[in-house]
């Protein structure tokens, strides 16, 4: 009896630890085929779409960004910022973020051309509780002021041709994915979409509205941020330290050179990484558009740090020996084929083994030993 | 002379220790025996029939997915045949692409992307995608002897055979060809491509909050409500 439950704990102890060293990336592994179900369901809906209809999801993502003329990037990964796009009754003192756009009356001074709030204006708290649920950051050739915009009824006048329709319209297919993140050398393939349309950057990598829309384009600076790695769910596995998706996480190991990839609609954007970074978290109104520049900055929080990979578009026509250095295939070293070649061997040798040793407990019954029951 | 009987008891426990430790002893025979017949199958088979690799790279996707470990056979002087994906030699790199031409068949690159053979427009399902981004210009290539005409299945980010500066490849410098995927898990199996979806799946509708959000006054939501959308319209 003692020798059994001996074998019992080391069986357990033996689980334990695989299942400890295993967890981690099983669990990568699961998140990331169902993140590639929703890059396939993706996929296979661009390619339904007419090619008119592409095009014209295209254009209108560029009327977008032609609209802005800043951008703006909140610490989205702070606490007060977790809220999903769940409709609430205001409260009376809702948490504004430090770095918070105080859209209309910003709107209001600012140049007619330029409805985006500059970056880093701090709100007052009383007037986050004052405005009415509005879009803060209207994407619209004519600044309204608050008053205005507060009091003005829904009018029911179709939108002008050329205006752009608001953020959350902007890229949408039926799947609500926006597009898809690559990053090659780390083996991410994740989609990302709107903010607050459901998703939450502690979740799913997300497009930031203020910014630019990932369509690439002169003068557009487009910031995309998710969670970095993520722990296990809440309880005991939690509690030891275990982590599962690594979504964003790993994106620090990047160097400059290289490159990673957007798809949104039918277009394939280059980047090659410029920059790898990190800063604090108050610090983010570092990111700024620069003109005649297409540059994608990807995020991702660690803690109160956040890690930023800056990437500048590449024409893939003028990129093919990137494109080429890129692809490489290496042989992993002899042990691992080996292992790898030689594991079935050992397979059926284990087999083996074991009923042979059925065999023999068999035939050497002692006096006095049971014959077991028919195992 | 006393000899000594041993009660019944101590003879069977010397049996069971006896017992005991041949089954210990052929346990230990057995593990080496098949460890080094093991060690010895996997490197016969590495040495001549497979090996193992590690592909990086956007160019196969959605075939072989970027960090991939893939098992590809040997070819060992075959010639690889059209639709395989070989891994060879490329300059000081292997590379994983897949065989789009043999020797003497005559390959035209148009500046859309498309490739015809003999005539004959290729018929790519490997992937989603077009292939209008890349730079190549229009293009006829007869595929010399011993040479094969190579191109990634994501066409849009590969520099293969299309490419002038790349031009073919030749059989010697073809070391296997893909078969099996082992990592990521998710892919395990035969190499093949991503399967197309024959519907439209819709994997979630978005949400439409019909309730304009509150607390959110402080965040940069736009929601598509009505209102903000309708405002857009005023000049």
């Amino acid at each position: 009896m003692r020798k059994f439950l001996g074998g019992l704990f080391f069986l357990l102890l033996v689980a334990a630890g695989l299942g400890y060293l295993l967890y981690p990336i099983l669990t990568d592994q699961y998140s990331k085929y169902q993140k590639t179900e929703k890059i396939d369901a993706y996929l296979a809906n661009v390619e339904a779409m007419d090619a008119s209809k592409r095009e014209e999801i295209l254009s209108a993502a560029e009327r977008y960004n032609e609209s802005l003329n800043a951008i703006l990037v909140l610490d989205v990964f702070s606490k007060n910022q977790t809220a999903p796009a769940i409709a609430q009754a205001p409260t009376e003192s809702p948490e504004p973020p430090e770095e918070t756009p105080e859209p209309e009356t910003e709107a209001a001074e600012a140049p007619p051309e330029s409805p985006e709030p500059p970056e880093g204006t701090p709100e007052p708290e009383t007037e986050a509780a004052e405005a009415p649920p509005e879009n803060p950051e209207p994407p619209e050739e004519t600044p309204e002021s608050e008053t205005e915009a507060a009091e003005a009824p829904p009018e029911s006048s179709e939108p002008a041709e050329k205006t752009p329709p608001a953020y959350q319209q902007q890229l949408r297919t039926n799947s609500g994915v926006m597009g898809i993140l690559e990053i090659p050398r780390l083996g991410i393939r994740l989609p990302f979409y709107h903010l607050y349309d459901g998703k939450s950057v502690h979740d799913e990598v997300v497009h930031l509205e203020g910014t630019s829309l990932p369509v690439g384009g002169k003068g557009s600076h487009c910031v995309i941020a998710g969670p970095g790695v993520q722990p296990a769910p809440e309880g005991v596995l939690r509690d030891i330290g275990l982590t599962s998706a690594r979504m964003l996480g790993d994106i620090g190991k990047l160097t400059a050179g290289d490159l990673f990839i957007l798809k949104v609609a039918d277009r394939t954007m280059l980047y090659q990484v410029a920059r790898v970074w990190s800063v604090s978290s108050n610090v983010l109104d570092q990111l700024e558009m620069e003109p005649g520049e297409d540059i994608v900055t990807l995020m991702t929080a660690d803690k109160d740090q956040r890690q930023l990979v800056q990437g500048r578009r590449i024409e893939i026509s003028r990129a093919s020996a990137e494109l080429d250095a890129a692809e490489v295939a290496t042989v992993p070293p002899d042990w691992l084929n080996i292992i790898i070649f030689g594991s079935p061997v050992l397979l059926v040798g284990f087999m083996v083994m074991f009923v042979i040793e059925r065999v023999k407990q068999r035939s050497f019954r002692l006096p006095g030993e049971k014959k077991k029951r028919n195992r | 002379m006393e000899i000594y009987h041993p009660e019944e008891k101590e003879v069977l426990r010397e049996m069971r220790r006896v017992r005991r430790k041949a089954k210990r002893e052929r346990l230990g025979r057995g593990l080496l025996i098949w460890l080094a017949l093991g060690a010895i199958t996997g490197w016969l088979v590495f040495n001549r029939f497979y090996t193992l690799a590690w592909v990086q790279g956007p160019a196969m996707n959605d075939t072989i997915l970027s960090g991939s470990l893939v098992v590809c056979k040997r070819n060992n002087g075959m010639q690889p045949s059209q639709g395989d994906l070989v891994l060879f030699e490329h300059g000081e790199e292997w590379q994983i692409k897949r065989v789009i031409a043999l020797e003497g068949d005559r390959v035209v690159v148009s500046r859309y992307g498309e490739i015809r053979i003999n005539g004959r427009v290729l018929e790519e399902d490997y992937t989603y995608g077009h292939a209008e981004d890349t730079g190549i210009l229009a293009r006829r290539v007869n595929v010399p002897e011993r040479q094969l005409f190579v191109a990634g299945d994501m066409r849009s980010l590969s520099v293969d055979s299309r490419f002038s500066n790349y031009g073919t490849v030749p059989e010697e410098s073809v070391v296997a060809t893909a078969e099996y995927v082992i990592w990521p898990l998710y892919r395990f199996g035969r190499v093949a491509p991503a399967e197309k979806t024959e519907e439209i799946p819709v994997i979630e509708e978005t949400p439409a909050p019909s309730v304009a959000p509150g607390s959110e006054t402080a965040m940069p939501t736009s929601m598509p409500t009505s209102a903000p959308a309708e405002n857009g319209g005023k000049k």
